[in-house]
Parts: C-alpha cells; sequence; structure tokens
C-alpha cells in the first residue's frame, strides 16, 4: 500500500512538472470547436483613407455531403473590419464576427494597387508575427482595383474563390508567365539590400465562358508579375516580360512558343524542360554576367504543309525559338537595368563568387547593376516529334 | 468414534483458510463416510471378499469421476472371484495377496494415510478401505466425460494445425509430448489452489531453457497461495511482477504448436487442470502483437501484416485523442478541405468533440460488453441494434458527428486486429486516458500521455526481461522477428533476451 502510495505521488509530481511548467500562463486559451471558428482562406488587406486599414477575410461555407446533392452552390462568408492597423482591425472583428477568426488555413494574402504603391511591408509584421499564419501562404496584388472588392466581385462563382485561385495558380506552370511567391521568400527579399521582388498579380475580366457570363460574374486572370521597389509597388510587367523574369529565375516549367515553318504557317513550340544558369565574373571590363538558357521542347502543333521533321527543319525551327527567348530576356534586362532594378538577385551571385567584395557590392550596387554587361546564351534541343510527322492540313 | 468427532470439529473451523488435512483421523471407512457422506455423489460398497465374514473391506469413489465398468471388472470381480482370495483368513491376509499384485491394475497406490486417500477418491480413483488395518488400495480409474479436441476458438489459422488445449491437463500434456518427441521435453506438475485441489503441469525443455527462469516460475508457482485457480486471473496475478499495470505480462494461448514452438525458444509453459488454455512465460509485447498466421505465410506477406499490426496498435490507442487534439486544439494540422468536411459534418451537433468521442466510445465499449455476456443468437441482435441507434439514428438526429462515428469505428476495428485481448484490454484503458489529457490541453497532453506510457513500457520486465525486448537491450536476433518478420531460414538463432542454454535453432 505504502508503494502504491509512493508511486501516485511520483506520479502527481511528474504530472504538476508537466503541466504547470510549460511557460505557457493560460494552457487552454488556444481551445475552441472546430464549427466554431471561421477558417480564414484569404486574407485581403487594402489600405482606407485617415491611416485606416481595411480587413476582410472570407471563409466557404461548410456545406454537408447530404447538403450537397441538393445542388446549393458554394457560398462564401466574408468579414470585413477597420482599424488603424492590421493587428486592431482583426481584433476589431471580435465584436460582431459569429465565429472566432482562426488563421490556420490561410493560403491567400491579397493586396489592392493603391495599398501595396504606398508598401506591403507595414501590413505583413502581424502576419509574420502572429503564430498561427503560415509562411507559405502566397501573395497577390490586384491589378486595377481594391483586395476587397476582388474577393466580394468573384464571391459569386459556383467554386470557392480560394480553390479557384489554387487551381489557377497549379494551371499557371503551362503558361509560365507567372508564378507564385511565398509569404516566406517575399520576406526574405524584403529583407536584403539592393534586391527588389515580384508578386504575382490578378486581374478580373468579365466572364467569358458559360452560365456565368449571364450572371456578370468573373474570370480572374494570372497571367503577369508586378515588380517592386523595396516594399512599394512599382510597376505591372506586360506578360512578355513576366516570362522574361521566369526565365532568368529558371521558373519556366512549360510554356508556348510560335515559330514559323519555312512556308511561313505557324509551328507552336511546347518548352517542357529548362535550366537557366547565372554566371558572374570579373574581369577588366567591369562586371560581367552569363545566363545561359537550356531548354528542350516539343512540337505541339504544325498547320505548315513542309515537311519539317528533318534535320534542316528543325534546325529552322529551333533556331527561331531560340531567337525569340534570347529576345525576351534581353527585354527583361535591359528593362530592369534601365530602371535600376535587380529584381532577379544578380548581387547575391556576385556576393557569392567574390565573397572579399561583398560589402563593396552593397554599397555600390545602384551603381553598379546599370553598367553590368549579360551575355545571354540559349541552346536549345526539340527532342520530341510524336509519332506523325505530317501537319493534319497536308493532304 | 469419540476422537473422531471431536478432531473433525477442529478441522472444520478452519477448513476455510487452511487445506483440508485430517492427518489425525484413523483410515477407516467411518471417517471417510463422515466427511463425505453427505454427498450424493459418494458411492460406497462393504464386501466381504470370497464371502469370508472376517475379510470385510469397503469400496468407495466419486459418482460421474470414475469410469464403473472399470471398477466391476478390474476390482470388484477379482475380490470376489478370485481364488487367489480364498487362502486369506484375515484382513492383513488379504492386503498381501493385494500387495503382491493379485488385482493386477496398472496404476495401483497403497495408502495409510487419510488425506492420501481422500485426494485420490477426489481426482477420479475407487479406494478399497481395509479398516482394522487402517489401510486403503487406491485405482486410478478416471472415468468423467471430457470435451473432445476442437477448433480453437480465438486464435484460428488456415495453413496450420486445427487441434486446441482442452480442459483436461493430461490430454494436453499428450497432445505437447505428441507435438515434441524428445526426452528433453519436462512436465512437472505441481497442485495448487488449497480447496480446488488443481494440478498445473510446468513444461519447458532441459536443453533449452535457462535454468533460472525455470526455477523462478516453479517458485512462483509453489507460492501461490489462494484458494481456487478456477479463473485465469487468479492464476495469473500470482505470477507477474508488476501488478499496477494493465498490460499483459504473461501470455496465454489455445493453441498447441504456438505453445511448444515457445517451449522451443526457451520460454517456459504451464498447463492448468480445467482451463482450455495454456500460459507462457515470460510474456513481452511483441509476443502479444504476434499471431501463429504470421509463420505460416510468405514472409514478405507476415512482415506486412506485423507492420501492419503494430501501426493499428498506436492507431486503436491514440486515434481518439489526436483526433480530439487536432479539431479542439490544432485545428491548423488539418488538411484545409477535410476541416471543411468536418465542420460541416459538426454543425448543428450540440456536444463539444471530446464530449461526443467520449459518448461514442463509452457506447462501443458496452455493445461489446453486450454482446459479449448474451447468448450468441442475441448477440447478433445487440449489434444490429447499436450500429443502428449508434451509427445512424444518433447521427441523422444530429447527436453525433458522422466524422466522429468514422474515427470511432476506426479505432474499433483497429482495436480487433490485436491478436491479443489482454493487449487490447490494456489499450482501451490507455485510449480513455489519453483521450483525457488531450481534450484538456490538447497533443501536448497526448504526448505527454504518450510519455508516461512508454515510460510505463520501459520500466517494465517479467521474469528479468524487459518488456519491451527486442527493441531495447541487446537482443538483435529477436528483432528479426519483431517489426517485420525476417525468413525463417534466417533466424538460426533463440532468442538472446532468454539467455537459453543452446542458442543455436539451426545451422
Amino acid at each position: 500500500m505504502e508503494a502504491i502510495m509512493k508511486k501516485l505521488l511520483k506520479l502527481s509530481i511528474l504530472f504538476i512538472l508537466f503541466f504547470m511548467l510549460t511557460s505557457c500562463s493560460q494552457l487552454m486559451s488556444n481551445r475552441s470547436e472546430i464549427d466554431r471558428i471561421f477558417n480564414t482562406r484569404i486574407i485581403a488587406i487594402d489600405k482606407l483613407d485617415e491611416n485606416k486599414v481595411l480587413y476582410t477575410i472570407t471563409t466557404k461555407t461548410a456545406v454537408s455531403g447530404s447538403q450537397d446533392k441538393q445542388g446549393s452552390s458554394t457560398s462564401s462568408e466574408i468579414l470585413v473590419s477597420e482599424g488603424a492597423t492590421v493587428f486592431e482591425a482583426a481584433r476589431n472583428m471580435a465584436a460582431y464576427a459569429y465565429k472566432r477568426p482562426h488563421y490556420g488555413h490561410t493560403e491567400f494574402i491579397i493586396f489592392g494597387e493603391d495599398t501595396a504603391k504606398d508598401g506591403i511591408l507595414q501590413y505583413l509584421d502581424f502576419i509574420s508575427r502572429n503564430q498561427e499564419f503560415r509562411y507559405n501562404a502566397k501573395l497577390y496584388i490586384v491589378q486595377g482595383d481594391s483586395a476587397s472588392s476582388f474577393i466580394k466581385k468573384v464571391a459569386t462563382g459556383n467554386i470557392f474563390l480560394a480553390d479557384r485561385l489554387a487551381i489557377i495558380e497549379d494551371n499557371s506552370f503551362a503558361l509560365s508567365k507567372s508564378g507564385k511567391v511565398t509569404l516566406a521568400e517575399a520576406l526574405f527579399i524584403f529583407s536584403k539590400d539592393n534586391v527588389s521582388t515580384f508578386l504575382p498579380v490578378l486581374f478580373i475580366v468579365p466572364s467569358k465562358s458559360g452560365e456565368d457570363s449571364a450572371k456578370g460574374a468573373y474570370d480572374i486572370n494570372l497571367k503577369s508579375y508586378a515588380i517592386f521597389k523595396e516594399d512599394k509597388l512599382y510597376a505591372f510587367l506586360d506578360e512578355k516580360l513576366s516570362r522574361g523574369v521566369n526565365w532568368v529565375k529558371n521558373r519556366i516549367q512549360s510554356s508556348t512558343i510560335l515559330v514559323d515553318a519555312p512556308d511561313k504557317k505557324k509551328v507552336s513550340m511546347d518548352i517542357i524542360q529548362n535550366k537557366t544558369s547565372i554566371k558572374p565574373y570579373l574581369d577588366e571590363n567591369g562586371l560581367q554576367c552569363t545566363i545561359s538558357i537550356k531548354f528542350n521542347s516539343n512540337i505541339a502543333e504544325t498547320i505548315s504543309k513542309e515537311d519539317i521533321f528533318n534535320k534542316e527543319g528543325l534546325d529552322y525551327l529551333k533556331q527561331q525559338q531560340e531567337d525569340q527567348v534570347k529576345k525576351e530576356v534581353e527585354k527583361i534586362l535591359s528593362y530592369a537595368q534601365e530602371k535600376n532594378m535587380d529584381i532577379f538577385g544578380i548581387v547575391s551571385n556576385f556576393s557569392i563568387k567574390y565573397p572579399m567584395m561583398k560589402n563593396e557590392l552593397r554599397e555600390n550596387w545602384p551603381k553598379l547593376f546599370p553598367e553590368i554587361k549579360f551575355n545571354v546564351e540559349v541552346d536549345s534541343k526539340i527532342n520530341r516529334t510524336y509519332l506523325i510527322n505530317e501537319s493534319a492540313t497536308s493532304k | 468414534m469419540a476422537n473422531y468427532k471431536g478432531n473433525y470439529k477442529k478441522a472444520d473451523k478452519t477448513i476455510l483458510e487452511e487445506t483440508f488435512d485430517y492427518k489425525d483421523l484413523d483410515l477407516t471407512f467411518a471417517n471417510i463416510e463422515a466427511i463425505l457422506g453427505s454427498n450424493s455423489d459418494f458411492i460406497y460398497r462393504r464386501i466381504f471378499i470370497r464371502n469370508n465374514r472376517d475379510v470385510e473391506t469397503s469400496v468407495i469413489y466419486i459418482d460421474g469421476m470414475v469410469n464403473t465398468q472399470l471398477i466391476s471388472d478390474f476390482v470388484m470381480k477379482p475380490l470376489m472371484q478370485s481364488e487367489q482370495f480364498d487362502t486369506c483368513s484375515s484382513e492383513l491376509d488379504a492386503i498381501k495377496i493385494i500387495d503382491e499384485g493379485t488385482i493386477y491394475y496398472a496404476d495401483t497406490r497403497k495408502r495409510t494415510n487419510i488425506n492420501d486417500v481422500l485426494d485420490d477418491v477426489l481426482t477420479g480413483s475407487v479406494a478399497v478401505i481395509f479398516n482394522k488395518q487402517q489401510t486403503a488400495f487406491t485405482f486410478e480409474t478416471k472415468g468423467f466425460d471430457k470435451r473432445s479436441i476442437t477448433q480453437p476458438t480465438t486464435e484460428n489459422v488456415i495453413k496450420g494445425a486445427k487441434d486446441s488445449f482442452v480442459e483436461t491437463i493430461r490430454a494436453n500434456t499428450a497432445t505437447c509430448r505428441r507435438k515434441i518427441k524428445s526426452p528433453n521435453l519436462v512436465i512437472e506438475e505441481t497442485i495448487v489452489g488449497k480447496q480446488t485441489k488443481t494440478p498445473i503441469a510446468i513444461c519447458y525443455m532441459k536443453n533449452i531453457a535457462n535454468d533460472s527462469l525455470v526455477q523462478e516460475v516453479k517458485k512462483r508457482v509453489n507460492d501461490i497461495s489462494v484458494d481456487n485457480v478456477i479463473t485465469a486471473s487468479y492464476f495469473e496475478s500470482f505470477l507477474v511482477d508488476n501488478k499496477a499495470t494493465p498490460f499483459p505480462q504473461i501470455m496465454y494461448t489455445e493453441r498447441p504448436d504456438r505453445f511448444c514452438s515457445n517451449l522451443l525458444d526457451g520460454r517456459v509453459g504451464l498447463i492448468v487442470d480445467g482451463m482450455p488454455i495454456a500460459f507462457i512465460a515470460p510474456g513481452t509485447l511483441l509476443q502479444f502483437v504476434q499471431a501463429p498466421e504470421d509463420y505460416s505465410q510468405h514472409y514478405l506477406v507476415s512482415s506486412t501484416i506485423r507492420y501492419t499490426r503494430f501501426t493499428s496498435m498506436f492507431i486503436t490507442l491514440l486515434l481518439p485523442a489526436f483526433y480530439i487534439s487536432i479539431t479542439t486544439f490544432h485545428q491548423e494540422m488539418i488538411p484545409t478541405e477535410l476541416t471543411f468536411s468536418i465542420v460541416a459534418a459538426k454543425q448543428g451537433v450540440p456536444f463539444p468533440m471530446f464530449v461526443e468521442v467520449l459518448l461514442m466510445l463509452i457506447a462501443f465499449e458496452l455493445l461489446v460488453e453486450a454482446g459479449l455476456r448474451l447468448p450468441f443468437i442475441i448477440g447478433q441482435t445487440v449489434s444490429i441494434v447499436g450500429a443502428l441507434v449508434v451509427g445512424q439514428a444518433a447521427v441523422e438526429a444530429k447527436l453525433l458527428s458522422p466524422a466522429t462515428v468514422i474515427i470511432v469505428a476506426t479505432t474499433a476495428i483497429t482495436s480487433f486486429i490485436m491478436p491479443s485481448q489482454d493487449l487490447s484490454n490494456a489499450l482501451r484503458l490507455w485510449r480513455f486516458g489519453l483521450a483525457i489529457v488531450s481534450s484538456i490541453i490538447g497533443m501536448y497532453g497526448l504526448t505527454m500521455g504518450l510519455f508516461l506510457l512508454i515510460y510505463q513500457w520501459c520500466k517494465l520486465d517479467t521474469f528479468g526481461i524487459p518488456y519491451l525486448s527486442p527493441f531495447i537491450g541487446d537482443d538483435k536476433i529477436q528483432l528479426q522477428d519483431s517489426l517485420f518478420r525476417l525468413p525463417l531460414t534466417t533466424m538460426k538463432q533463440r532468442p538472446a533476451s532468454l539467455d537459453v542454454k543452446n542458442k543455436q535453432r539451426m545451422k
């Protein structure tokens, strides 16, 4: 009996140590039933006048399987609040929110155009500090609209906005004109001197497809980047320039290039693989940088009646696609040098190669960057021509 | 007679505390009749050998325990008809003639102590008593009804032996002898239970089993000082080291082949009369997760199943607690889409998640208990009613969310995968404990609970062998047959933790 009492005593001491010395003053403060929390999927942050922040969060209305069968469309719930700071706005919701906002499932953080022009870093502090947010949430800029109004406009569709965005994001590899930038990546670049970041841009156009077009619904487009000077939106890039960024940053997964066959009929090339390497070097002519791009492509479509599936024909196509890529890359490089914005992080490549010059590079980069001589080398291979050697148009 | 009455009362007083002991009584028919006479199954006959009035004897036995045909043919008939008894004029002569083998019977014992006679008669012998000489002969004429060897009920295998242990100790030891035809198989018998006088056979391989293990088992069996050994728990609780843990420390099986293969590994087996199961000491956690089927299939198949079983063990232990933790404290851990499914299912349910899970777990336990206690046919009705009430009606009435039903059902199914019911029961207890701490402080509580469980496992040892062996300790050989089962041809040595005399199993 005594032994059992001793054991119980030991056990209770162990329990007290476990539970009392956790340094959490309120062990149960995080407790909440799953159906009483607002599982935020998207956060939209906009600047209002008078230094106020408009904070919008949205989630999907949970519909069980049996209810779903009745054909009700997916509806979303939106909560809006205002405050002097993001944190205050988020807390102000407590006065009327019917569920406790929870940020563990936040996938997208969206900024309006005006807000982005004003600088977004001030709004990211709370998000990067709060333990509920995930660093792999993606950042987006809305072109020509406020983020809050963007959410409200596209909330009407059959698919919930966050699900839609996730699908669009997954499909964006096919064009490789935009891409995703996570909170962690953005914060990392913002923390660096001399490097500018780029964030993907969303914009909406009236829907062209099916039933939605009648309802006044919108299509969401994701096909370009916006570039930032420090944390302020500087400019929206067009599609070609955006793809140029992806070429240099080695973010091309797949894309299309239109070339001409010898008879001037169009041939569509499908880029399937790419490897870009940046090789910085220093010689008597100053800083130089070779950007070498190696990619493979397939012939996806041809309407040329000529036989292009021979060495001469393929070489002819290869030359054209290499020229096009080279042109795209040179264009974005000269654009960046002209604006003096190192959006590719070239400074890091130099710093790694020449660590002794790190400080000098950092101090003088705004002067050095526009002077770098870029040398673009493109090498490609048309590696699969499929089994059909003739165009469908040839007889 | 006066002497007998006094002694009888004395014995009566202590009969509950001590084993019956009438050593002060004379070995006479009258005394035995006084002790057993009130029983309806006590049969006696007073006969005169060869009708000689000077040589009187009493034949006694317990009806139902003996084969009366044997008694008539081999005991009574010679006494009455054998001409060799014609010469005897007194009881002394008769005893001498019997002693010389006139009644030829394989198992004959000459007794002069009343206790021995009582023991023999109560275990199915017939006694021939000579009052004046206070001498008796007992003939082992056991003939009670016994269950024949049938298929095992809980440890079925598809590819393997179909015999099982029965309630009769002798049949069980014979089954073992048939499987191990080696002179090294030792079956020692000892009597346990002051009232029940239950024979227990301690079985081991004399050339393999570690002597100190055998001695320890013998010591513990002999130290058992209990009134009866009718249920297994009486017996088990005296053999195990740690009585506070619900985890089983001694294995039982109803399969003689499993029993024998454990003996050949160097473990010690115990066969108890009246129980259709045999015990194996020491029992480690691994043994309760192994199933006989594992050794009758291809090793890749067995390994996969064994691994699944280990996984199931943790699922059945942790799933409800984990579910409570993530839905109440760590909602960000659930995949986003799943969160919305759970939320949708939970809408309109009035109870917190913890209460829901606990209610379901309790309902499940009740169903299992109800199914066990009721006759087979009604048992099925209970499960149908249970499935309808708990499963469908409760969900439709929005008393429980379907997600919780799925979680508890998964827990239940995985608990049935455990080959050992004892282990499954221990996991049941811990499952409740972990669910409760998880509901208080979430994953932190679950981790701490698991910590305590692993601490308990690590601390536990049975007969000097770590409970978690071979996962702790240096028994690399046994590791071949743990999480996975390697081909039997690679298991050339016996488990090192048993420290056996002959380590080599095969060349």
